[in-house]
């Protein structure tokens, strides 16, 4: 976990910055209830992080407080450099898409997107560029009701885009969309990245975060439980040895073997599970993947399946907070 | 506060919108003068109680044909109207502000526009001049109308 100190914020709007979004010991309470907790965020600027949390956790709050639209009961943040207490500041430079597409039923997407342009004293040229963009370029004229789900994620993506931003803030752009619609954002994700955009991106699904993240914020009842580079977090899991015989009764007798040779063994539904020390290399796995299929062919033992498998991020999320409830799938 | 008024009026311009109101305005307008025509110098109407709705309570007593005929008389059915104009502009204006809440489009458009103020100012002076053109637009379809019917009256 990143604990560098609050750098001070540059009086030049245009000034790189080291981190997109930066807060401390941010906090917000409805009552009595607190929804977030003392979260300090480090978002480093050009990365796509993702903002993975069950439903409930917190997560379109702390978004709500990084764009001005709610007040933080306690703590600090800064968003392009500058202070979250005035908004005017960085807004003009933050795209963002929030509670899922909002827009004017009856007005076409590209009247909607108008609205947002003159609201921003944006060019309306920006919206024909941005209807392009997000692949909407030849039903910008259709009404906004008459879109399908997956068109409505898309034009809420357009509408972030149109004041060029530097940082772009998606929460839940997946919600909702077929497979084939989940993977079109995905690509937009990246190419935004790629174009040298920050973009930190929510979602309770953490499959699809884990294709097109490199940065991860977990968030769990109002808590931070983990940020940091995605690689450092599955890193950090246990890889392990999935060993299967082709006759189901020697299974025990593949256990026995791992067990000889000293490893930690599980065995659970005719697959024996070796865990793997987290410091062995690539090869070194291969190196005792291959010791075992010689001494299980020595006994007699064929293994039908033979392989390193490295815990998912789904798995390195669940090991992370310690539970196996809520959304997250 | 300009954006915010461009903005809010690309909303207002809405066909089903603009023209419903303007349409609905004028037809009223046109409807009560018609009636204040119809009635006027008849206080046997008015006492049954089908006078002009927009002009006072039944009973009073009708608008006689002598101030129809005054300078003043073309805006007659016009002033008939004030109150439905006005109910109309609150239905406008609550709808189209509830609106922006309940579809969530206030969020998005505060995130474009930050300075509250304005986007609240700039949404009035739309809403404002939306309904002076409708108050525009039935003051001529009620003045058409009072011309059309001072003539059939006066044959």
């Amino acid at each position: 976990m990143t604990t560098e100190t609050l750098t001070r914020a540059p009086a030049d709007p245009q000034t790189a910055v080291e981190y997109a979004v930066q807060t401390r010991g941010l906090q917000k309470s409805y009552g009595c209830r607190i929804v977030v907790d003392d979260v300090d965020l480090h978002l480093p600027t050009g990365v796509v992080s993702g903002f993975v949390g069950p439903n409930g956790a917190g997560k379109t709050t702390t978004i709500r407080m990084l764009l001005g639209l709610v007040r933080p009961s306690a703590g600090s943040g800064h968003v392009l450099g500058q202070s979250i207490a005035r908004p005017t500041h960085y807004l003009p430079q933050v795209g963002a898409l929030i509670d899922g597409p909002a827009f004017t039923p009856s007005l076409s997407g590209a009247d909607n997107l108008k609205v947002l342009a003159r609201a921003g004293g944006l060019p309306t040229g920006r919206v024909g560029e941005v209807l392009e963009r997000v692949g909407l370029g030849d039903r910008g004229r259709d009404a906004y009701k008459a879109y399908s789900l997956g068109m409505k994620q898309r034009l809420g993506i357009a509408a972030a885009l149109l004041p060029q931003p530097r940082l772009l803030i998606l929460d839940e752009p997946t919600n909702g969309l077929d497979p084939a619609g989940i993977v079109q954002v995905r690509d937009l994700i990246s190419s935004f990245r790629d174009e040298g955009m920050t973009v930190f991106v929510s979602s309770h699904l953490l499959a699809e975060i884990e294709q097109v993240a490199d940065h991860l914020v977990m968030i769990q009842q109002g808590k931070l439980v983990f940020q940091g580079p995605v690689k450092e977090l599955v890193a950090a899991q246990v890889p392990e040895l999935l060993a299967v015989p082709e006759r189901p009764e020697d299974v025990d007798l593949v256990a026995d073997i791992a067990a000889a040779l000293g490893w930690p063994t599980d065995l659970a539904d005719g697959v024996v599970r070796v865990q793997m020390p987290a410091n062995l290399d690539q090869f070194q796995h291969a190196e005792r993947a291959t010791e075992l299929n010689r001494r299980a062919h020595a006994v007699g033992v064929t293994l039908s399946r033979l392989e390193v498998q490295r815990p998912t991020l789904e798995q390195a999320f669940f090991t992370v907070t310690g539970t196996d409830s809520g959304d997250v799938h | 506060m300009y954006p915010a008024f461009l903005a809010s009026w690309t909303k207002l311009r809405r066909p089903a919108l603009l023209w419903g109101t303007y349409g609905a305005l004028a037809v009223l307008s046109a409807l009560i003068t018609t009636l204040i025509f119809v009635n006027a110098g008849d206080p046997a109407g008015a006492s049954r109680g089908v006078g002009p709705r927009g002009g006072g309570p039944p009973g009073q007593a009708a608008t006689s044909l002598v101030s129809l005929a005054e300078s003043s008389g073309l805006l007659i059915g016009l002033s008939s109207s004030v109150m439905l104009i006005g109910v109309v502009a609150l239905c406008v204006a609550a709808s189209q502000m509830a609106g922006e809440y309940t579809q969530g489009t206030l969020r998005t458009l505060l995130i474009r526009r930050p300075q509250r103020l304005q986007l609240l100012g700039g949404t009035w002076a739309a809403l404002v001049t939306f309904m002076a053109g409708a108050v525009a637009v039935a003051a001529v379809a009620s003045g058409a109308t009072a011309l059309v019917a001072a003539q059939a009256k006066g044959n």
